[in-house]
């Protein structure tokens, strides 16, 4: 409980910090849904705080990184292929996110787990 | 047209938040009482040991068939308590010969063959033929592609102490995992649903599913509900609503655990989906109204067995709302709904709310110590997006039925080709 109190006043901070810096809109967008996410996803299960603090962190740095860089290339593009291209790309946006929000959660349980049971 | 484009968006959304919601309280649930045990200690009614009739039905499952058989033979259940009955539903291999080989060495192990003009209508028809036989006072089922553990029926049977359950459920795992890479994925649903749906449901006195297989009923309850119904194609879940509905619940056993042979290829896996796509909308289509008039039920249970009915609609929802989505994100028309929100809903109830409770499969994983497979968990992406056209598919066909008003569901069997067998000898030293 404790954990999830302090993950979401982390996960709270970096949201409210992301919207006054003014970033691009998607990519706030981004910031919200991922520390929304993985929170909500992440800290209720065992393991050490510092492990899912560190792991939040980790995946607030790429989730700006990836999505700076996308809607930078999204409006290069859009300068030569024009409208059509730009919003096909941004539709594409929340679904390439969720491939790696989801990607980057399933590794981060491989951190918190105990040791592979019997089963393989 | 904005306005009808909108309100479908948040009809869409609204449903979809519904599954959201549900999975993270199943996955919360499991978390708060498994996180420092594996399992939960049970001591209710460990010496019970009724009479109990065991259901094979087979079709063509020679590869398979004389392994179960064979573990039938070295369960650890009283054997004067003990009734098998293989049911050979018009098979052209072997099947019938390599049962009645049992049959003759094991005086409790029967056969019924079917011929070819009664036989091969379904999974339900040949149960109710075995029904017909039963004498325990317990009736419990396996697919013939499965392996149970020695100890499985002491585990099931032990539940039918308490009056109020009338059927119960362990838990599939899947045997063939390290095959390849639908096999995998396969297993990695089986762990979500087993793991957390099945267990939540259980602990929070929702509608545990019968899955059809490793489970069962007490005889004279199914008796009195007329047996499987022959129509269905999910005839599994089609016997959990008939069974809540007729005041009784379904217990779900975690530590009985079964293994099964899981299919190994994208066709065969279309196949066993669309089915259960198809059966499952049938049932949503024949139970949804008796379901909310039941006085038998809370109103907890109801919306959890609405929610159980339609969840296969729920792909063809995801596909509509993204359609819907498209102009409402992009061209930015909506004059309320901010494009912001859109993706956030877009996003949120693709990764927890729908046909993918990544979620659910994470942690079940989690807590099973699974940590290699937990790396694959982003490839149930691919799963999920398959799951759109089957269930889309499934739909329509079923529209098409209803509306020509010809019964044309045909029961797909899956074919197990026994390359579990060779994972068995590997279980059974670790």
């Amino acid at each position: 409980m404790k954990s999830m109190t302090l993950g979401l006043a982390v996960g709270a901070f970096i949201i409210i910090f992301s919207y006054f810096l003014r970033f691009a809109d998607e990519v706030f967008q981004a910031v919200f849904v991922f520390n929304l996410l993985f929170v909500c996803m992440f800290f209720p299960l065992n393991g050490s705080l510092r492990r899912k603090m560190a792991a939040l962190l980790v995946g607030n740095f790429i989730c700006f990184t990836w999505n700076t860089l996308f809607f930078m290339f999204v409006n290069a593009v859009s300068t030569y292929a024009g409208g059509g291209f730009t919003a096909l790309l941004a539709f594409i946006s929340p679904f390439l996110n969720l491939l790696w929000f989801v990607s980057f959660w399933s590794t981060s349980l491989t951190f918190l787990a105990e040791p592979e049971s019997g089963k393989w | 047209m904005i306005g009808v484009l909108e309100a479908l968006f948040l009809l869409f959304t609204a449903a979809m938040t519904a599954y959201l919601v549900r999975h993270y309280i199943f996955t919360i649930t499991v978390l708060k009482t498994s996180q420092g045990r594996k399992t939960r200690l049970n001591f209710w009614g460990i010496g019970y040991r009724p009479t109990v009739s065991v259901l094979i039905p087979a079709r063509n499952e020679e590869r398979v068939i004389g392994r179960l058989l064979q573990r039938m033979t070295e369960l650890t259940y009283p054997k004067d308590r003990l009734q098998v009955i293989v049911i050979d539903d018009a098979s052209k291999d072997d099947t019938g010969k390599i049962a009645e080989q049992y049959s003759k060495a094991y005086n409790y192990v029967s056969v019924i063959h079917r011929g070819e003009h009664e036989g091969g209508r379904g999974k339900a028809s040949a149960l109710n033929a075995g029904l017909k036989h039963a004498t325990g006072e317990i009736v419990l089922c396996f697919d013939a592609d499965y392996y149970p553990q020695r100890d499985i029926v002491e585990k099931l049977a032990k539940e039918f102490i308490d009056p109020k359950v009338g059927a119960v459920q362990g838990r599939v795992v899947v045997l063939n995992e390290p095959q390849n890479i639908v096999t995998r994925l396969v297993s990695l649903e089986r762990i979500g649903g087993y793991r957390v749906d099945q267990e939540a449901r259980d602990r929070l006195g929702l509608i545990t599913q019968f899955g059809g297989t490793v489970g069962g009923f007490r005889r004279k309850l199914l008796e009195e509900l007329g047996g499987w119904d022959e129509r269905m194609l999910a005839e599994d879940t089609d016997l959990t609503f008939r069974v809540y509905l007729a005041g009784y619940k379904v217990k779900y056993v975690l530590d009985a655990e079964c293994y099964e042979e899981a299919v190994e290829n994208w066709r065969a896996y279309w196949r066993q989906r669309y089915r259960w796509a198809k059966g499952h909308m049938q049932c949503a289509f024949k139970h949804s109204i008796s379901l909310l008039k039941s006085d038998k039920l809370t109103f907890v249970q109801k919306v959890d067995g609405l929610l159980l009915l339609n969840v296969y609609f729920m792909p063809i929802m995801v596909l509509l709302s993204w359609i819907v989505g498209i102009p409402l994100l992009v061209l930015k028309f909506s004059q309320w709904l901010a494009p912001f929100w859109v993706a956030v809903s877009i996003s949120l109830y693709s990764a927890v709310g729908n046909f993918a409770p990544f979620y659910e499969v994470g942690v079940g994983a989690h807590l099973d110590g699974r940590t290699r497979a937990q790396r694959l968990i982003p490839f149930l992406v691919f799963t999920f997006l398959y799951n759109i056209p089957i269930c889309t598919k499934a739909f329509i066909d079923l529209l098409f039925s209803k509306i020509v008003g010809k019964n044309c569901h045909r029961w797909d069997k899956t074919t197990h080709s026994g390359n579990g067998n060779c994972y068995i000898a590997f279980m059974e030293k670790h």
